[in-house]
């Protein structure tokens, strides 16, 4: 029996759900000092804090399978099948039969955080495999992981209307006639509109202050971890410990110091291991086995899923057993009880443990209502389930072929220059403010936009241009209302800032999208990952020049080859492009082409020149040049 | 290349700040040109190996150690347990989606090697500048998280040096090359005159007999 053509799929969505860390006198303020910060047991105002990211939904994707899928079977050429064959023809995984994937996604504020974008696997084989499941899964990764995460990277991308479909690519300069990119019609208006998504994230204005604190990160270190795992904990966790090099700010740093020094395993102490047995943590009919640093709770069959909506009176309404009829085979679920920030990676231990383990604040409160304590936390599970049923709705949709080369790869080197850790402009300039408004920010407009972080309006403007940040930031509102919320701000009241500055906010109004999407560079971050679609076709040209180059350095081609000579001029090109002032550059796709003549020309001098030079028979060469 | 994305991306870059143009082109010409050289699937540090899939976890440790100080350039400080190493090959190589499981290419190898490898003495000028370029740009490639902002102004100013630099002995270099072909050219092409006048000549004598 050979794998299921069919990998499916569903999509774990961790969202931002944690309210913004208020003071109780004045709900509008927002307490940013350091005494107070200190204070708290979770440092809220960090958005890269563990405790503010939730499973808010999981919803079925469209599975992986072969394109020419039918009752005769699969094509065995597509990507798909080639790769399931390799999967199936490893003798290691020969015991498989089926594959089950889940996609981990992270939305911050309504914006997708691509560096948390993760797959997980979980696998089912025949009966009499000795194999350890775990070392399977190990194996699957490394085969199966990079293609299923640019699987689940596009499904979301295209939610998000980034509408760039890459096709595959050849090594080498491309004639003109292939386009290298196939381009869905990309509207400028989608990009903005942000009210399209089909993600929406959860208001989490409703959370309170007192409760956000009782599920706090503090309370999870004393649980699950030894006083002294709590030094070890790292004040920035994130979602996922799989973390990725290249990509994103938020991992920088951390990356070179969590990644790399050995993440040593700790066992856990009686009395988290006591917390497992709690019945809020059992499910119904399980069976649990307790392994070396995890627990692992085999549902028989009902795997709820919680909507994180309701209370505890309605807690069974809020969770919905999946269907019986679709899944015929048992789920594990695996909690993982180590410490945040001492998760040891996957390679570096005995069992396999994929990132999300993150709690559940909505079941917390729920257990706490029950319970009538605050003594239990509970670590909501990696889960995965199958569907078998066929007549869910999933329609067909052709996984992403090819190769795409940019990808992930100049965005974020280009913002890791402009980045709150790097960013010599914010840091170490003190009148920014000043210098922004009287560079770029001379209009009206921007005044109504007092509680965006300065160096992101910085940033922005820097990227999209004046006009186009302030389209963007103000999107959601019409110019008569920025109008009216202008002349609303001369009287509304003040409120401090981040930086202690005090500014008039309208305390109801400005009702400023962006600034309710995200952490400010976050935010900037998804605009920019946004905009690198527009880039790849630089990108490519780059490739060619560089690729063209290095054939004339070895000797292997020369200028007659037009696409060579072509390249060179989109050379020159960039070499303009690094010289020339913002109102010069040519908007034109033409000019790039139009300026081959003009290097050919230059060139052919040259060449003719050598020619007289080095060989006798350039004479001749050069007359007949000279009648062409 | 399809011009209505080129034009986009032209425009983009039009809306932006000088400054941030030249980083974002800059940073572009920089991950080029370390991709041709170091990333991907397609250029591991062993030719032998190109063909095959690294797999963190059951690949020999040489191999994935020479792989790292391939694609770095250096081995990272902390990464000296072999765990370490094991996941940091991973990192590299779970993120690079360019060439994944691509053939290998034998004429970029040897591109590859010719220009990283040239003897000195023979080294042609053009050679010798891309090599430092290309050096150039690994380190920045390498330190970039770690740069501030002089720094990354010395980089464009590599750049544009390169740029500035290459244009003329890269003609010669053209030159140097469209001689020898069309050397080649009139060897073959004399050798063909001489053949169709002896047969002319042969086919004259015939006739006349």
């Amino acid at each position: 029996m050979g794998l299921d053509p069919r990998t499916n799929c569903v999509l774990i969505i961790y969202e931002e759900t944690a309210p913004l860390p208020v003071s109780a006198d004045n709900p509008h303020e927002v307490t940013t000092t350091q005494q107070k910060r200190d204070a708290a047991l979770c440092d809220c105002s960090d958005s890269t804090c563990i405790c503010r990211f939730n499973v808010t939904q999981v919803v079925p994707m469209l599975p992986l399978e072969c394109s020419q899928l039918s009752k005769e079977g699969a094509c065995g050429y597509c990507p798909i099948c080639v790769l399931l064959r390799d999967i199936a023809t490893t003798p290691a995984l020969r015991s498989l039969t089926n594959i089950y994937c889940a996609g981990v996604i992270v939305i911050q504020r309504g914006y997708l955080v691509p560096d948390y974008c993760n797959p997980m696997f979980k696998c089912l084989f025949k009966h009499d495999s000795q194999r350890n499941v775990l070392d399977v899964e190990a194996m699957l990764w490394t085969k199966f992981g990079a293609f299923v995460k640019a699987h689940i990277l596009e499904k979301i991308l295209s939610m998000f209307h980034c509408g760039v479909r890459p096709l595959p690519r050849m090594i080498g300069p491309l004639p003109r006639v292939v386009p290298l990119l196939q381009v869905k019609k990309w509207q400028k208006t989608n990009t903005y509109k942000y009210s399209d998504r089909r993600i929406f994230p959860v208001d989490a204005t409703t959370n309170t202050r007192q409760s956000h604190v009782s599920m706090s990160y503090g309370a999870h270190q004393k649980i699950f971890s030894l006083e002294r795992h709590c030094c070890l904990t790292r004040s920035k966790s994130m979602v996922g410990s799989t973390w990725m090099f290249l990509s994103g700010r938020q991992s920088l740093d951390c990356n070179n110091a969590m990644l790399l020094s050995g993440n040593e395993h700790l066992p856990m102490s009686q009395a988290s291991y006591d917390a497992q047995f709690e019945p809020q943590n059992v499910g119904e009919g399980s069976a649990i086995s307790v392994g070396d640093g995890e627990i692992a709770v085999a549902f028989p069959m009902t795997a709820m899923l919680h909507s994180a909506s309701g209370t505890a009176l309605t807690l069974k309404e809020s969770s919905y057993p999946v269907s019986l009829s679709m899944m015929h085979e048992s789920v594990m679920l695996r909690i993982c009880c180590d410490a945040v920030g001492t998760h040891k990676k996957w390679n570096q231990r005995s069992f396999l443990c994929f990132p999300p383990r993150v709690r559940s604040k909505v079941r917390e409160l729920n257990t706490i209502e029950i319970a009538g304590t605050s003594h239990s936390v509970v670590v909501w599970p990696e889960m995965l389930f199958r569907i078998n049923s066929r007549d869910m709705g999933f329609k067909f949709q052709r996984p992403r072929g090819g190769k795409v080369l940019c990808y992930n790869m100049m965005l974020p080197s280009f913002l890791c220059i402009f980045l709150e850790e790097h960013n010599v402009y914010a840091k170490e300039t003190d009148a920014l403010e000043n210098d922004i408004v009287s560079k770029y920010i001379t209009q009206e407009e921007w005044k109504t936009i007092q509680n965006i972080a300065t160096k992101e309006k910085y940033l922005l403007v820097m990227m999209l241009g004046t006009q186009d940040a302030l389209e963007m930031l103000l999107h959601a509102r019409s110019g008569k209302e920025n109008k009216e919320a202008g002349e609303k701000q001369s009287v509304s009241v003040t409120r401090k800032r981040k930086h202690g500055a005090t500014v008039p906010v309208d305390p109801i109004d400005p009702v400023v999208e962006y600034a309710k999407m995200g952490h400010s560079i976050t935010s900037a971050h998804a605009v920019s990952f946004t905009l690198s679609c527009c880039f790849r076709p630089i990108y490519d040209n780059c490739y060619d020049v560089c690729l063209s180059l290095l054939a004339v350095v070895t000797g292997f081609s020369g200028w007659h080859n037009n696409d060579i000579c072509s390249n060179v001029a989109k050379l020159v090109r960039f070499q303009e492009l690094l010289d020339c002032d913002a109102d010069t550059v040519l908007c034109d796709a033409d000019d790039w082409h139009k300026i081959d003549s003009q290097v050919c020309a230059v060139l052919w001098c040259v060449w003719v020149l050598c020619c007289e030079c080095k060989n006798q028979s350039g004479l001749k060469v050069k007359l007949g040049m000279k009648k062409r | 290349m399809c011009d209505e994305q080129m034009q986009q991306a032209l425009s983009t870059l039009h809306k932006m700040h000088p400054d941030a143009r030249t980083v974002v082109v800059s940073e572009m010409m920089c991950d080029v040109v370390y991709t041709i050289f170091f990333g991907g699937y397609r250029f591991t540090h062993c030719k032998l190996l190109s063909t095959h899939t690294i797999c963190p976890q059951t690949s020999p440790l040489a191999d994935i150690s020479k792989e790292i100080k391939h694609r770095l350039g250096y081995i990272p400080e902390l990464a000296k347990t072999e765990a370490a190493l094991r996941h940091l090959i991973d990192l590299l190589t779970s993120n690079n989606l360019a060439f994944h499981q691509e053939p290998c290419n034998d004429l970029v190898y040897e591109m590859r090697d010719s220009v990283s490898f040239a003897a000195i003495e023979t080294e042609s000028i053009l050679g010798r500048k891309f090599r430092l370029f290309k050096n150039a740009s690994r380190v920045h490639y390498s330190t970039m998280r770690r740069l501030v902002s002089s720094q990354h102004s010395t980089y464009k100013r590599t750049l544009a040096t390169f740029l500035a630099e290459i244009i003329a002995p890269t003609a010669e270099k053209c030159a140097d090359w469209l001689c020898v072909e069309s050397s080649r050219t009139l060897v073959h092409r004399d050798k063909c005159v001489a053949l169709l006048h002896s047969k002319v000549a042969a086919f004259e004598k015939a006739t006349r007999l």
